[in-house]
């Protein structure tokens, strides 16, 4: 599967400058709608890094007098309901909106990868527990199982990110166990396993390492997901809490105002849409380089 | 005949102990809410005997077990117990309300799987040219939109601007076209994404050669030979991708104010009243698994060749 990329066993963490390595670096760079999501995705982390730096207005504070002001000069997105700045909140709210992405998608991996090659790896009865688990919770889909966990955990920055990870986990436990069935099958795990390597050497060493690449580019395709269940349990109110300027938050709040005030709602729904697409448009990309064989 | 009720019966023993595994999370999940549940529906005026009472009522003093066991009972006679806010019971709430939802999410899978069959089919015929160019563009940038925004953005546009659609309710048919379209943009692209690439791999086979060679019109070619063959995966992605579906509904249905179960969830979480939120869950697994018990059913009628219990 991963072949192409990873030769073998142990060599299976290329070093860098590793001609391999480099090829796939160079298809990346040739596919322009890869390279526009990677361009959309370094501008809106320079927008949140710099954000004290870009503009001179503080996200959170109000300034009633100059609330709902249209796009201008001196406010070149508008203001919201309590006069705040909203390319400001904006700038300031990719912060959460790449954390949660990121921290939800790592979660999702550390939870599922090891549950999903264990199981295929195994198989057995570990293998039938866990595919029923997963079952259960793919029956449920990503963003109920999502709204499940907020009502349990309470909202909030953190449980958030916990709904959105867990949400995906059943497609990582899924992934990675096809992976480990693949990977089982090959020579070199046989030869391992003939030369007496424990079973669990023989998953880190061998299983897990060579399902590496498919499981990063897999990682890469869920961030966009995780940030629209995250974004959408902030646009229902039941995510990231006010006056935090999340985005889906801001969108929930500037959804009142939609008929005399409509880019209060219509630019933060942008820069989720935008950011979503940069992660997609930079996933596929990154999946046609390192693995065809995922294109679905 | 005997392999076919064999495969129905595995199936559905199959999804009754998924749904089984669905009850047992959401009763184990009551366990882990935040303060007292009995307390939540004593409400804050409540003496500690009340409270003590609607514990003993609801059984939450009870172990785990005895819980999931008095649920499946209940449910057995199509109770899924009272509301916490109302006082009524869930599962005539739900009722009233589902038909909604399931008129949303029928027609957000029509249009998905209209839209997109026809998008994947399009981009198959003209591969690498500038239409597939367009569809492949209209696929990933379905799969980035955030349903809300883009009911927001249909409100704007129809309901604000051009003042031809209603921007929320249920009252008049006119009222279902930009939900229905809201909720099958996502559908749409993943469908014309697995379309697209399903039918190129059919009309590079060999018995597509052959329908040629025997100097069949292109579109028999087409649409009865290959796009037929290419039904399995297009179905199991729109079976698959039904559950997604139902999750757009929910934010959908707070979008245009529609009045289905999926609002009602999000109003249950808000107001934390737990039997509503676990009774609507249910209703949602239930509809995704009976869903993809059909679909699986589906394929033996598009396609003979496949024999689910070969």
């Amino acid at each position: 599967m991963a072949d192409l990329v990873v030769p073998e066993g142990d060599n299976a963490v290329a070093a860098p400058g590793d001609p391999s390595r480099l090829r796939g670096l160079r298809t990346l760079l040739r596919n322009k709608s890869a390279v526009i999501g990677i361009a959309i995705l370094l501008l809106f982390t320079f927008l949140a890094v710099a954000a004290p730096l870009l503009t001179p207005y503080d996200p959170a504070k109000q300034a009633l007098e100059s609330a709902f002001q249209r796009p201008s000069a001196a406010h070149p997105l508008g203001t919201d309901n309590l006069g705040r700045d909203i390319l400001a909140r904006i700038m300031y709210g990719g912060r959460y909106t790449l954390m949660i992405g990121i921290l939800a998608v790592s979660l999702a991996t550390v939870v599922g990868v090891p549950l999903g090659l264990v199981s295929g790896y195994f198989g057995g009865w570990v293998d039938m527990v866990i595919q029923r688990v997963a079952d259960i919770m793919l029956s449920f889909n990503p963003f109920l199982l999502a709204l499940l966990l907020v009502a349990v955990l309470g909202v909030g920055l953190q449980s958030v990110i916990i709904a959105a990870g867990i949400g995906v986990v059943p497609q990582f436990i899924r992934l990675a166990r096809g992976q480990a069935l693949a990977v089982r099958e090959e020579i070199y795990v046989q030869a391992a396993d003939s030369f007496g390597a424990s079973r669990a050497s023989i998953l880190w060493r061998h299983i897990a390492r060579n399902s590496l690449t498919p499981i990063v580019v897999f990682a890469t395709l869920n961030i966009g997901l995780t940030i629209l269940i995250a974004a959408g349990l902030g646009f229902l109110g039941l995510g990231v809490q006010p006056p935090a300027s999340e985005w889906g938050t801001m969108l929930g709040e500037g959804r009142e105002y939609i008929f005399y005030a409509a880019y209060t709602s219509a630019f933060p729904g942008l820069a989720i849409f935008l950011v979503v697409l940069g992660f997609n448009l930079a996933g596929d990309g990154l999946r046609d380089a390192l693995d065809p064989s995922l294109r679905a | 005949m005997t392999g076919l009720l064999t495969y129905l019966v595995k199936r559905l023993v199959a999804s009754v102990v998924t749904l089984l595994g669905v009850v047992f999370v959401l009763v184990v999940a009551v366990q882990f809410l935040p303060g007292d549940p009995a307390r939540v529906i004593a409400g804050l005026r409540a003496t500690p005997e009340q409270v003590q009472r609607i514990r003993e009522e609801m059984g939450l003093d009870d172990s785990v077990f005895v819980q999931y066991w008095r649920f499946l009972e209940n449910l057995a006679h199509g109770n899924l117990g009272v509301s916490a806010r109302t006082g009524d019971s869930v599962a005539s709430e739900i009722w009233a309300r589902l038909p909604y939802t399931l008129e949303l999410a029928f027609f957000g899978t029509l249009i998905g799987a209209v839209a997109g069959i026809t998008l994947g089919v399009v981009a198959a015929i003209h591969k690498d040219k500038w239409t597939d160019s367009i569809v492949s563009m209209i696929g990933v940038m379905g799969i980035s939109t955030p349903v809300y925004w883009l009911g927001i953005l249909l409100i704007m546009l129809f309901a604000v601007t051009l003042k031809v659609l209603p921007a929320s309710g249920a009252s008049t048919p006119q009222s279902l076209v930009l939900p229905s379209v809201t909720v099958g943009v996502f559908s749409m692209a993943i469908v014309a994404r697995m379309t697209r690439s399903t039918m190129i791999e059919e009309l590079g086979q060999d018995y597509v050669r052959t329908v040629r060679a025997k100097g069949a019109a292109e579109r028999l070619v087409i649409y009865k030979h290959a796009l037929r063959n290419a039904f399995v995966p297009i179905l199991t992605v729109i079976g698959l991708q039904f559950g997604t579906l139902l999750g757009g509904a929910v934010l959908t249905e707070t979008v245009f104010a529609w009045p289905g179960i999926g609002r009602l969830l999000v109003d249950s979480i808000s107001a934390r009243d737990f039997p509503m939120v676990q009774g609507i869950i249910f209703v949602f697994a239930a509809m995704f698994i009976v869903v993809n018990v059909v679909t699986d059913l589906l394929y033996t009628v598009v396609d003979p060749r496949v024999r689910l219990y070969g």
